[in-house]
């Protein structure tokens, strides 16, 4: 499938800090993709770039086609964005604020999106909750049907309720759209992702469909009669490995196939069981994160 | 278009109780203005000074609220994501301050000129023209700062460091030449180039930030026009410019005058009363005569340049200095040429005898045609379009004129210091005088608000400070008008040998 966002080595720093390193991802069209990754992992930095909020220091990135520094005036008919910091004219109230962007667009429709986010249109923007900003922010997004929703950190702070009323508006229009949503945290977005990045540091350690990660990762338990030190060549797709007494736990990151099984019974001969446990998507990215930091800290001590 | 329509619709309609303010103010400065044009009054000039500046401030803060509107420093502005272009956002800004501000003061202005009895459609251009310097002047460079700026706590800071950026490089730059501030030969060129070159980086910042909105890249060519117009200005070619306008005549014969240095002691600079001369010169005032010039033309002395050297090979020059004096066809006209010198080049050369080449830069200029009317009314009506009445706060013949300071012209006429009689007297009894008006200020109120330039006659033959009552041009009183215009530009050069520069030498008073 042809993607609608796509990236080629793109590189953002703030003066000597890399926000973003060399960062190649491909969002297929009509897909959620979550960008996850913990607080200053670049998240917000990408999506700025593809808004041409902020210019790239290196690489490119084209979204819908259009290179993302030329992206401008009406290209933004065909892309949404919400963010939780974006500033609002705070002086509108709600009507007058979904009245002034109408014109805008060439279709724009926000009479069904007021009734089913229960927005007060005439209440000012300035006196709304951190829950009713989004609200209307993602109405005025979902008005005019964009082929694209970029969307930094939406459910960010918000009570259970309102980030249901959120996700629901969201899934309403997910089959005619692209969404891109960025998180810190997994459980937000662990029911309705398609696809998932995992971010750390301005790097992708990793991007794929949910299904396939799912199924890529396993927990391993190996227990052996006499106790033994792990291996001296540990494969690259185990993560966290540790050797307890006559057991050997770690994640594997390829066992997707049933070879993984008939590798390890090779590796460990005398094993008296070997279990392969599926992980659920917050113990698969705190493997690749506490991994990465142990690889950051000894980097750092060599 | 609409979207610039729907853009300013929507700045007009979030800033409408100022734009309430403003017109408030627009009216009563209009009001004030018309009051102090007509009659000299101290508290109506000093409301009039506060309402000018409000309405100067309410044009700054109306184009930094409306380049606010979509700030266009930062990265979480609701606009940035939204369809906007940005040709159609800028002009929107552009359209606010055109309607909401320029408009309004030209209609003002409009206003105070048929409230001033002069006409306003016959000074529309003149208006028009000094809307534009105003703009340039007053507007643009706080648009430039607005679009560099988030908010105006932000633009008043970046305002105030702006300014104290300005006082370093002026300081800095009068460390580096004084020919800043001396060089100041009258030239069609130097102000129209610099003002060109001012409005075409403020724009060209404008343009690039609302296109790109590379906020550093446009903040360092705001920073660096400043340093540019300093450079440009002490690089002013101010010899060739005073060859170019003012060539030199070689001959004698083709002067329009003759100008001789007087060495008669009585028109020394006196000492000071204990017998000792100034302790802290900073300038000579050289004594001369001026003779010859044609009984239908004068001479009008517009810069001066000095070299001066001595036998101890101390050896100093004046960049070219403004001065404004007026030679009359008379014989022997006696009068004092005023040079700024370098303080510390005047103490070393103390009364070394030193010789000094004086080089004048003047226009003739030739009479017109005279005319000559009956005043009629209180108000007495110039051929210029201005209009004079007697102004009884300040004793004087008060004249009002649409825009700009007339040319110069010469008045004559017999004025009296009382009322004037019921009915209109055939042969006005006061004393016959003369006044000269206008021909000062080419730039009319460019940098001023109110449209209507004014000033003071004084007749020759009036004294002053006597506490005698006001000037009257009485209906019936016959008055003359003869209007004088530039025929040519020329420049004259004495050289004067063993002058003591100390008896010359004027400055501040040391107590010791």
């Amino acid at each position: 499938m042809t993607p609608v966002i796509q990236t080629h080595n793109l590189s953002r720093t703030y003066g000597r800090t890399n926000a973003l390193r060399g960062l190649n991802l491909a969002i297929p069209q009509n897909s959620i993709y979550a960008l996850v990754g913990p607080n200053g992992a670049g998240k917000t930095t990408i999506i700025k770039l593809l808004m041409n909020i902020l210019k790239p220091t290196e690489g490119n990135a084209d979204v819908l086609g259009i290179p993302s520094t030329q992206l401008a005036g009406d290209a933004f008919t065909r892309i949404g964005y919400v963010s939780e910091n974006q500033e609002m004219p705070d002086w509108m109230t709600i009507q007058v604020f979904l009245d002034y962007l109408r014109p805008f667009y060439p279709q724009w429709d926000h009479t069904a999106l007021v009734r089913q986010f229960n927005l007060p249109l005439d209440r000012k923007l300035r006196h709304l909750s951190r829950g009713m900003r989004m609200k209307v922010a993602l109405a005025s997004v979902l008005a005019f049907r964009p082929e694209i929703i970029l969307l930094d950190e939406p459910f960010s702070g918000l009570d259970p309720l309102v980030r249901d009323e959120l996700i629901e508006g969201l899934l309403d229009r997910a089959s005619e759209t692209t969404i891109l949503i960025s998180s810190h945290d997994l459980a937000e977005i662990e029911s309705f992702a398609t696809h998932v990045g995992y971010l750390q540091q301005g790097q992708l350690l990793f991007s794929d469909e949910m299904s396939t990660l799912s199924d890529r990762f396993r927990e391993v338990e190996i227990t052996l009669p006499h106790p033994q030190p792990l291996p001296a060549a540990i494969p690259a797709t185990w993560l966290q490995p540790q050797a307890v007494g006559t057991v050997i736990r770690f994640t594997h990151t390829e066992a997707a196939n049933g070879a993984a099984s008939a590798e390890l019974a090779q590796i460990f001969p005398t094993a008296r069981n070997i279990t392969l446990t599926p992980m659920s998507l917050r113990s698969i990215f705190l493997a690749i994160a506490r991994t990465e930091a142990h690889a950051i800290q000894k980097g750092r001590e060599a | 278009m609409n979207q610039v329509l729907h853009i300013f619709k929507k700045d007009a309609r979030h800033l409408w109780p100022q734009l309430l303010a403003s017109l408030g103010f627009f009216i009563a400065f209009g009001w004030v203005s018309v009051k102090n044009a007509l009659q000299t009054n101290g508290l109506t000039m000093f409301i009039g000074t506060i309402l000018s500046l409000l309405v100067y401030m309410n044009g700054w803060i109306l184009t930094v609220q409306a380049v606010h509107d979509e700030s266009l420093v930062g990265e979480n502005q609701f606009w940035l994501s939204r369809p906007y272009r940005w040709p159609n956002l800028l002009i929107a800004k552009v359209l606010f301050i055109a309607v909401f501000f320029c408009l309004p003061l030209l209609l003002t202005q409009v206003a105070i000129l048929a409230g001033c009895g002069l006409n306003p459609l016959a000074s529309l251009p003149a208006l028009l023209l000094n809307m534009a310097r105003l703009t340039t002047v007053m507007l643009i460079p706080v648009f430039a700062l607005s679009v560099v700026t988030s908010s105006f706590p932000r633009f008043t800071l970046t305002v105030l460091a702006a300014l104290l950026y300005l006082g370093l490089l002026i300081w800095g730059s009068s460390l580096l030449s004084s020919r800043l501030y001396l060089n100041v030969l009258p030239d069609p060129y130097s102000m129209p180039l610099i003002l060109t070159i001012f409005v075409i980086v403020c724009l060209t910042a404008i343009t690039l930030q609302y296109a790109t909105r590379s906020t550093m890249r446009t903040r360092l060519t705001l920073v660096v026009l400043p340093v540019c117009i300093v450079a440009l200005m002490l690089a002013r070619p101010t010899a060739a410019l005073a060859r170019h306008l003012y060539p030199d005549i070689a001959q004698a014969s083709q002067l329009p005058g003759s100008m001789v240095f007087d060495s008669d002691p009585s028109r020394q600079v006196p000492d000071l009363s204990n017998g000792r001369r100034r302790a802290a010169p900073n300038g000579i005032a050289l004594p001369f005569n001026f003779s010859g010039v044609a009984a239908d033309s004068i001479v009008r002395a517009q810069g001066v340049q000095v070299e001066i050297s001595a036998a101890n090979g101390l050896h100093w020059s004046s960049g070219w200095q403004q001065v404004f004096q007026i030679i009359l066809p008379r014989e022997k006209m006696p009068s004092n040429i005023y040079i700024l010198v370098d303080p510390d080049f005047l103490r070393r050369l103390g009364s070394t005898p030193a010789t000094v080449t004086v080089s004048l830069a003047n226009a003739q200029l030739a009479a017109g045609q005279r005319s000559e009317a009956i005043a009629a009314g209180d108000d007495y009506r110039l051929p210029n379009g201005g209009v004079c009445a007697a102004d009884t706060f300040t004793s004087a013949l008060r004249c009002r004129y649409p825009v700009y300071t007339p040319q110069l012209a010469y008045m004559t006429g017999r004025w009296t210091s009382g009322p004037c009689p019921e009915t209109p007297s055939a042969t006005p009894t006061g004393p016959e005088g003369g006044v000269w008006l206008g021909g000062g200020n080419s730039y009319g109120v460019a940098f001023a608000l109110s449209p209507v330039e004014t000033g003071q006659l004084q007749f020759s033959n009036r004294p002053y400070g006597k506490g005698i009552g006001p000037s009257f041009i009485c209906p019936g009183t016959p008055v003359s008008y003869t209007p004088y215009t530039v025929v040519r530009q020329f420049r004259t050069t004495q050289t004067i040998s063993n002058l003591d520069l100390t008896r010359y030498s004027t400055g501040t008073v040391q107590m010791h």
